[in-house]
């Protein structure tokens, strides 16, 4: 028998409630039960005419289905903002009395069978494979660092122990982080002040594109400004990776004067950014924004490029979705090949867990999803996950180490 | 906490305080806030006090003091 701990706040972040679960799955660790995934679409039917409840439901039965008759220790749910959230959780929570649900809104959902918008996608993983599951909603009103530091400290009281002493071997975090408020810097450092050799990936919530208001949850509690942090202790195998379809053209751009709060490059290279970067690209400024798809910036890091997209000129400035800092050296992008470039990486993803992956979570970029949308890609895309049950959302932002744009991140359990 | 004058000693130092397995990932870090890669530092920034100072800073962040 698997013996589960899982933690969760459900009221305050300053009131940690713990609550131990016995896993009803017959057998051993080794059985090695796949992760469940779900997906559901609202195919032509109007926001108005949805039930979400129904909805969640639907989801539920496939997630229950998958996992065997095995209980659940974490579920989960990406949902489009079209969703009213509420509802959505509680009959998800009620399905899974025995698991933490961590939720956030999304630009469009995928599973390894399907992609789309204005729908859901879940992932429930087994007991079986998962020691510890704690979980912390990081309040993002008050300053982000703040915020970021109110869950660190929740998540240690949790698991009894600073996150920098956790076994980064066996330990993990997932993010789901408000997508609209430009704090994704601040938290991403202020947990990686408090767990520098812990991965923690995930993803910025969406709107479909409404970039007005996004939603994360934990459990009941509902954040329209917020972040969720888990932290997984996991028995098996696990790798992160992060996938772009770009390769530097070598041209380099230096940042001498930004605005970091508001992402804004002014000059490249003691020039106006926006000129500096047209002429990198040999295009008149005029034709600049037609390019940023194509022709992102990167940070550079051993040869491989962590990319901060342009999202809009304002006049002579380029306003990116990602911080960048005056000193700062980034290179201008080419793109490439987003299929084979994705295969690469989770194929090599997958191999080091062992070949046999029990499922995996994926936060996707939006910018991808156009670019997967504008080219008939759908059904490339998640083919590339056959064989391995998996569920993501399209994302206004990647977290992996720090924000990141244009880029998939991911986790795969083996 | 020692006095670092150039990027090179700020590496070394940290190196010896955290091993060879943590150096990478944390180096990685520092880059992605600052701009600084501490394992192949630019010319212009190797002795750059700003940048030393820069860089100690994100370190005593990251809670290592060097």
């Amino acid at each position: 028998m698997n013996r589960i701990e899982l933690f969760t706040t459900p009221t305050s972040t300053s009131a940690a409630a713990a609550s131990d679960v016995v896993s009803g799955a017959p057998g051993s660790s080794q059985e090695r039960v796949p992760l469940a995934r779900a997906f559901w679409s609202a195919e032509s039917r109007v926001a108005s005419e949805l039930d979400p409840s129904e909805a969640a439901g639907e989801v539920a039965f496939d997630l229950r289905l998958g996992l065997q008759a095995e209980a659940a220790s974490l579920v989960l749910l990406f949902a489009s903002s079209d969703i009213e959230p509420d509802p959505l959780i509680a009959t998800i929570e009620d399905a899974f009395p025995e698991a933490i649900v961590a939720a956030c809104s999304t630009a469009g959902e995928f599973t390894d069978e399907s992609t789309g918008t204005g729908g859901i996608s879940a992932l429930a993983l087994p007991a079986t494979g998962v020691r510890r599951v704690a979980a912390a909603l990081a309040p993002l009103g008050g300053g982000a660092k703040a915020g970021g530091g109110l869950a660190v400290a929740d998540l240690e009281r949790q698991l009894g122990s600073r996150l920098r002493d956790l076994d980064p071997a066996r330990h993990v975090g997932i993010l789901l982080v408000d997508g609209v408020h430009g704090d994704e810097e601040a938290v991403n450092e202020a947990l990686g002040n408090a767990a520098p050799l812990l991965d923690v990936v995930g993803g910025s919530a969406g709107d479909d594109l409404a970039f007005a208001g996004t939603w994360v949850a934990l459990g009941s509690r509902i954040s329209a400004h917020g972040a969720v942090v888990v932290v997984l202790e996991l028995e098996g195998p696990f790798t992160v990776f992060k996938t772009c379809s770009f390769t530097s053209t070598g041209r380099r751009l230096r940042i001498t004067a930004a605005d970091p709060a508001r992402r804004t490059v002014l000059e490249f290279d003691g020039r106006p950014a926006a000129q500096a970067y047209a002429d990198a690209l040999g295009v008149p400024v005029a034709e600049l924004a037609s390019r940023f798809m194509d022709s992102p910036l990167g940070l550079m890091v051993d040869g491989e490029p962590w990319i901060r997209s342009p999202q809009r000129l304002e006049g002579d400035a380029v306003v990116l979705y990602c911080q960048v800092l005056e000193g700062m050296e980034v290179e201008v992008m080419a793109s490439g090949d987003l299929i084979a470039d994705t295969r690469a990486a989770l194929d090599a993803a997958v191999a080091r867990v062992g070949g046999t992956p029990r499922g995996a979570v994926v936060f996707n970029c939006i910018l991808r999803r156009l670019e997967i949308d504008t080219r008939g890609l759908g059904r490339a895309f998640t083919g590339m996950f056959a064989g391995m049950p998996t569920a993501g959302f399209h994302t206004y932002g990647e977290s992996l180490v720090s924000h990141i744009n244009q880029t998939a991140t991911g986790i795969v359990f083996g | 906490m020692a006095v670092h004058l150039s990027l090179e000693t700020v590496a070394t130092a940290l190196r010896a305080l955290v091993g060879e397995t943590a150096f990478p990932s944390i180096t990685t870090r520092v880059l992605l806030r600052t701009g600084v890669n501490l394992r192949s530092p630019r010319p212009d920034q190797l002795a750059n006090a700003g940048a030393v100072s820069t860089v100690v800073g994100a370190l005593s962040e990251l809670g290592y003091r060097v």
